[in-house]
């Protein structure tokens, strides 16, 4: 446990954090430390906390509803790992999305988002628009959409639609 | 360091609206294909010119189409009206595209001669095992009468579509496709369309013309060979998707082709390209979209796996997680 303070204030060697990352992966126990630290820090700071179980409360929720995997980062920032996940309960049209930018968080280990399978019917995904370098891919594609037989080249709107930077 | 707070925020998704449920009227197969097949003729047949808008998420966005055709055969002219202007011009089996802001040109050919409608009997069968098809509410559109015919996905595999076709002449007026909660997630609709006479080949020429060196031409779309083995295979893609066809595409000073393959349900396609790391500066891996495409990068040892089509994020998904190298 000493070792989880030290580690939350950074100071312990790169290699000892990694340790300690690995055994939060895989200690529960640890990981209610880890949170409970977190909250005796947020209440000494004066920030206004949230209930321990936040964490564990948004798993389950995550478990039961729609996820949101947003796409990873430019290959070369692939160590800033940035996952949005959604725990979204869709309403006329209206969701709440948790968003939570995480870092390596033991609490999520991104091998396990990787193999959550969305499960058919109930999964949501959301994604971010496309930034222009699969715009050949998208012409490339486009002739082979059935709509184009049924709609000739309006169809085609989807691959020059203003949204997409075009890139040199 | 680590992210300590959680951030809730509220957010809007997908259009915000909800296609209205509406009362079975079961459809005889043979019905159903006549009307998609209807709505392909009068694509191909008839002039017409008009402006739609096309809607997805949150974005609506207005274009002007043209269509005309003579004994030379078919020609198309689009041109967007809203944000930067881009251009698409189609002479028969050629599609060029034209993106003035970024000033590139790309052309495209066409392969696919023998597309949805013109359905196989096993095609027509797998389209009624995996949607439910009946008819819709008339409605008018754009000043015209039209009859609407609705395809409602038996899973979560694929989107609902919904086509409104001029009553008349079988033109499509309007397309929807839904997500599994019956929200839009994108929309073609004419606003104004002038069907038959008053078109001529004029008005589907380009505005302008290509100069060198200022544009760039990207001919990715257009140079490549069909019927290859590229020893690449996908193992677990979803109920009713076959594949259609396996091509190589070269891409400009890349001497390493891309493998392309195509699957479809029927009512929907989606592309699974290869391509090796080395040809690409720049890879953006996970999830994105453009419009009601949903597009999903991964890496497999040094090849970028894009899988992209008009299908949900976990069919596209899905697909790409069971792209392997099969050998050849």
């Amino acid at each position: 446990m000493e070792r989880i303070s030290a580690f939350m204030d950074g100071e312990l060697e790169d290699h000892e954090a990694s340790g300690q990352l690995k055994r939060l992966r895989d200690s529960a126990e640890l990981r209610a430390a880890w949170g409970t630290y977190h909250l005796i820090g947020d209440a000494m700071r004066g920030e206004a906390g949230y209930s321990s179980d936040l964490v564990a409360r948004i798993g389950a929720k995550l478990a039961a509803e729609p996820t949101v995997l947003a796409p990873r980062p430019l290959l070369r920032f692939r160590n800033v790992r940035r996952l949005a996940l959604s725990a979204a309960a869709s309403v006329g049209g209206v969701a709440l999305v948790a968003w939570l930018t995480l870092f390596e968080n033991p609490f999520f280990p991104r091998q396990d988002l990787a193999v959550t399978q969305p499960s058919g019917a109930q999964t949501q995904l959301a994604a971010t628009p496309a930034n222009g370098a699969v715009n050949d891919y998208l012409l490339a594609h486009q002739q082979f959409s059935p709509s184009t037989a049924m709609q000739g080249v309006a169809s085609y709107v989807r691959t020059v639609s203003g949204q997409n930077s075009e890139q040199r | 360091m680590f992210a300590r707070s959680a951030l809730l925020l509220p957010a809007l998704f997908g259009l915000g609206f909800t296609a209205g449920v509406e009362i079975a009227d079961p459809l005889q197969d043979s019905e159903a294909l006549a009307m998609l097949q209807k709505i392909a003729d009068a694509a191909r047949e008839l002039n017409f010119a008009g402006t739609f808008v096309y809607q997805h998420g949150d974005q609506v966005e207005t274009s002007r189409i043209v269509h005309f055709t003579d004994a030379s055969g078919e020609y198309e002219k689009l041109e967007t009206l809203d944000g930067p202007r881009r251009e698409i011009i189609r002479n028969n089996d050629e599609v060029m595209c034209y993106y003035l802001d970024a000033k590139i040109m790309r052309s495209e050919k066409r392969v696919a001669r023998r597309s949805f409608p013109a359905l196989l009997p096993e095609q027509l069968s797998a389209l009624t095992e995996h949607y439910q098809i009946r008819k819709g509410d008339p409605e008018r559109i754009a000043g015209f009468d039209s009859n609407a015919l609705v395809l409602e996905p038996r899973d979560g595999m694929r989107y609902g579509h919904k086509f409104w076709a001029e009553k008349t002449s079988g033109l499509l007026l309007k397309a929807r496709m839904v997500n599994e909660r019956h929200n839009v997630v994108e929309q073609f609709s004419f606003t104004h369309l002038a069907i038959g006479g008053g078109i001529s080949r004029e008005m589907v020429k380009p505005s302008f013309s290509v100069s060198f060196p200022e544009w760039r031409v990207d001919r990715f779309a257009h140079n490549l060979t069909t019927n290859v083995e590229s020893g690449w295979a996908v193992k677990n893609f979803p109920a009713g998707f076959r594949k259609i066809m396996e091509m190589r595409r070269n891409k400009l000073g890349n001497s390493i082709p891309v493998t392309h393959l195509v699957f479809s349900d029927g009512l929907a396609a989606v592309s699974v390209f290869i391509e090796p790391m080395a040809n690409r500066t720049r890879i953006n891996e996970g999830l994105s979209h453009q419009g009601a495409i949903n597009i999903y990068t991964r890496t497999i040892n040094d090849q970028v796996v894009t899988v992209l089509g008009e299908a949900p994020a976990s069919t596209v998904m899905q697909i790409a997680n069971s792209v392997s190298f099969r050998g050849k």
